[in-house]
């Protein structure tokens, strides 16, 4: 029996992975709610599917499905209703949400709020005129805060959270939470990074946030001193032995769609899982191998300011954003994930560091083609 | 044929003073800060050394254009001392805040004439009609119409910071010689941090590494969302005067700045036989004017550097009680510029300059 998916974020890096596997898995129809930019919904829906399919490998296979099962419908969760203006012609069963801002400076607090609080909210009451019965919502498994040690599938009990980005996405798993129309699945992937065998990925935050916040302070240092990156090693705050939880963004969408397609919750049931790396690098060694691939010298790892001098303050400065992936050994808890998806293959999760700098060279490739026409300052 | 002198130096070195010091020499065309606007503070520095070879209009373009870094400032009513032009409005001249004010009219003709506007007239016909070559050719041609033109024997080109393109103006002039202005790095620094010049060239930095492009050339603004909030106030449509007085420029981050110009800068000026270098320490033009400015004036003009006793009277008026502010810092901040200031300081040592 078929049924039909909406999807909300079906540009983003997630949203259309997300696409993309249930063309795969499934004969579904799939109505995707796209914010016309400068080009019209459809268009930018296609193309946003076509690059992400071509970047992971798919695209001979799923060209036709892309074309012939996937819908554009005109919209905007900052909208009521999402924007979609006739929501009464809609009907879908499976409703899936990932829309998001994923900035974090506090000049964007207010968008981030209407986009990811606000827009949840017109997702659920879109959902219910609709007619659909499964909720699905892509949330974070940072929003854990800045709570250490184990953290289960669980409703998140975290009191500090540390920026705006961790802020909106709890208090959007509070209203799907407090939203009984639907049986409620909420996933929280960790740092989503490319796919495992292409090294594909169509949205550059998290990892390629941290790696492009590297490139730039070795670029901007470089036309204040030439080769002083080089020369001095900088001191970055972290917690040595912790796991950097990072986890190709083809064993998110696998997961979420195995579990979403395992069975359906009735309205009122609320279940959580955690998309995250079982088998997590440990982070001083993916930060080392970024450092290298930068150009910057072995950084030096350390639990506390002491011993910083100006560059290291300006340094850790800039990365502040990333602090709650750094510091803190957090562990997710995949019990719930293991008990509907089992055994998983160990080897697409593994990123020993020659898998971690083919992931960060992919990208850095990228950017340096991106900003070679920077002009000389000499 | 007329002699070229530059004057090189990391910016606040004290070079300023030695334009004005050879603005009172009748047989010296002291060419101030030509560099410095043409390149638009150092950030279109290929745009102004091209690799091929250029012509009149070229150059006429280069050097009328209202550049918008330096205009944008000018605009937002945080020039630069240096700024000689009366852009404030009133009077009888050509341009201000709102029409903007060409590059070599900001301060290089005003340094020259109380009348700015009829020279940079007298110009266009000439600097237009300038034949095929080098930009390094055409610069030399125009700064020759501007010795000639007030009868100097030579011309000697100081732009701020232009120890940054030494390599640069050696290979483009290769038989010019220069003079090297060398300061404490520890008052540079101090210096640098309060000066609108540096703060704006150390923005366009930050913005051009965070952006990936040029926002005064491109409107892409992909990696604005990895601004800081300071920073996205400062693009060249958000800029606001009080977000750039605002904005801080560390007196470290200078201290770093300046080491990086001294090695790099030495290095370069390395590569120069003895004969066209000369470096002078700016703290002994305050402890010892009379035998500085007399080594520097007969090295400008070796044959026969004129009436050199009332030259250095005239140019010693100049010259203010030496200070040094950099001691007086709390010790966090002063321990902070030394250790940014080490490596120039090192390097100068190794060259027989010690502070």
């Amino acid at each position: 029996m078929t049924s039909t998916h909406l999807v909300t974020g079906a540009t983003g890096f997630v949203g259309s992975a997300l696409v993309l596997e249930l063309l795969s898995r499934t004969k579904d129809q799939i109505v995707c709610i796209v914010r016309p930019g400068q080009v019209d919904a459809a268009t930018r829906l296609q193309s946003a599917l076509l690059s992400a399919a071509e970047s992971y490998g798919l695209l001979e296979r799923l060209r036709r499905d892309i074309f012939e099962r996937c819908r554009a419908v005109a919209g905007d969760v900052e909208q009521p209703d999402c924007g979609v203006a006739s929501p009464e012609q809609l009907t879908c069963d499976q409703f899936w949400h990932s829309a998001a801002s994923l900035r974090f400076e506090d000049r964007y607090a207010a968008e981030i709020t209407r986009v990811n609080v606000q827009g949840t909210a017109h997702a659920l009451d879109l959902a219910a005129k609709v007619g659909a019965s499964q909720f699905h919502y892509i949330s974070t498994a940072y929003v854990a805060g800045s709570d250490e040690g184990p953290i289960l599938e669980q409703k998140s009990s975290s009191v500090r959270r540390n920026n705006y980005y961790e802020i909106s996405k709890a208090q959007a798993e509070e209203l799907v939470e407090a939203d009984t129309r639907f049986g409620r699945r909420i996933f929280r992937p960790s740092i989503v990074i490319g796919h495992s065998r292409t090294l594909g990925a169509t949205n550059f935050t998290g990892m390629y946030g941290f790696l492009r916040k590297l490139e730039v302070f070795h670029g901007l240092m470089q036309r204040t001193q030439a080769g002083l990156m080089q020369r001095k090693a900088l001191r970055l705050r972290l917690d040595v032995g912790a796991q950097l939880d990072l986890v190709p963004i083809d064993r998110v969408v696998e997961n979420a769609v195995t579990i979403a397609l395992s069975g359906r919750l009735s309205a009122g049931e609320l279940a959580y899982f955690h998309l995250t790396n079982p088998h997590a690098p440990i982070m001083e060694q993916v930060i080392a191998t970024m450092f290298d691939v930068v150009g910057l010298a072995a950084p030096v790892f350390a639990s506390d300011k002491s011993e910083f001098d100006w560059i290291d303050d300006k340094f850790n400065e800039r990365i502040d954003f990333y602090r709650s992936y750094l510091i803190g050994h957090k562990v997710f808890d995949r019990s719930q994930v293991a008990r509907i998806v089992g055994d998983e293959p160990r080897k697409p999760y593994e990123l020993p560091n020659h898998i971690v700098e083919q992931h960060c060279r992919w990208y850095l490739d990228r950017l340096k083609q991106e900003r070679a026409g920077l002009p000389a300052t000499r | 044929m007329i002699d070229q002198v530059f004057v090189v130096g990391t910016g606040r070195c004290g070079s300023t003073l030695i334009s004005n010091i050879l603005r009172l020499h009748p047989r010296i065309a002291s060419i101030s800060e030509f560099f410095s606007f043409i390149t638009d503070l150092g950030c279109q520095v290929s745009t102004a050394f091209p690799s091929h070879e250029v012509d009149g209009v070229w150059l006429w373009r280069l050097i009328s254009t209202a550049w918008p870094r330096q205009n944008l400032m000018i605009r937002h009513d945080v020039a630069m001392d240096e700024v000689l032009y009366p852009f404030q409005g009133g009077g009888a001249h050509r341009f201000d805040r709102n029409s903007g004010v060409p590059a070599i009219s900001q301060v290089t003709l005003p340094h020259l004439s109380g009348e700015p506007d009829a020279l940079l007239d007298e110009l266009e016909p000439l600097v237009c009609a300038l034949p095929n070559g080098t930009p390094g050719t055409l610069f030399a041609q125009l700064f020759e119409l501007l010795a000639v033109r007030q009868g100097s024997d030579v011309w000697v080109e100081r732009s701020g910071g232009s120890l940054r393109i030494a390599h640069r103006l050696i290979e483009h002039f290769p038989r010019a010689r220069f003079v090297h202005i060398v300061r404490d790095g520890r008052d540079v620094a101090l210096s640098m941090s309060k000066h609108h010049g540096f703060k704006m060239v150390l923005i366009c930095f930050q913005l051009l590494e965070t952006l990936g492009v040029d926002p005064f050339v491109s409107m892409e603004r992909r990696w604005e969302e990895d601004m800081s909030d300071d920073l996205a106030s400062l693009l060249p449509e958000t800029f606001s005067r009080e977000a750039f007085l605002d904005f801080s420029t560390p007196p470290p981050l200078c201290g770093h700045y300046w080491s990086g110009e001294i090695l790099e800068g030495l290095s370069t000026l390395d590569s120069l036989p003895k004969d066209r270098l000369l470096t002078l320490r700016y703290e002994d033009f305050l402890t010892d004017p009379a035998q500085t400015i007399s080594r520097l004036i007969r090295y400008i003009l070796p044959a026969d550097p004129g009436d050199e006793a009332a030259f250095v009277r005239r140019a010693s008026s100049l010259l203010r009680a030496p200070s040094t502010r950099w001691i007086h810092s709390e010790e966090k901040a002063r321990l902070q510029l030394e250790d940014a200031c080490q490596p120039g300081f090192s390097s100068l040592s190794a060259r027989g300059l010690q502070w």
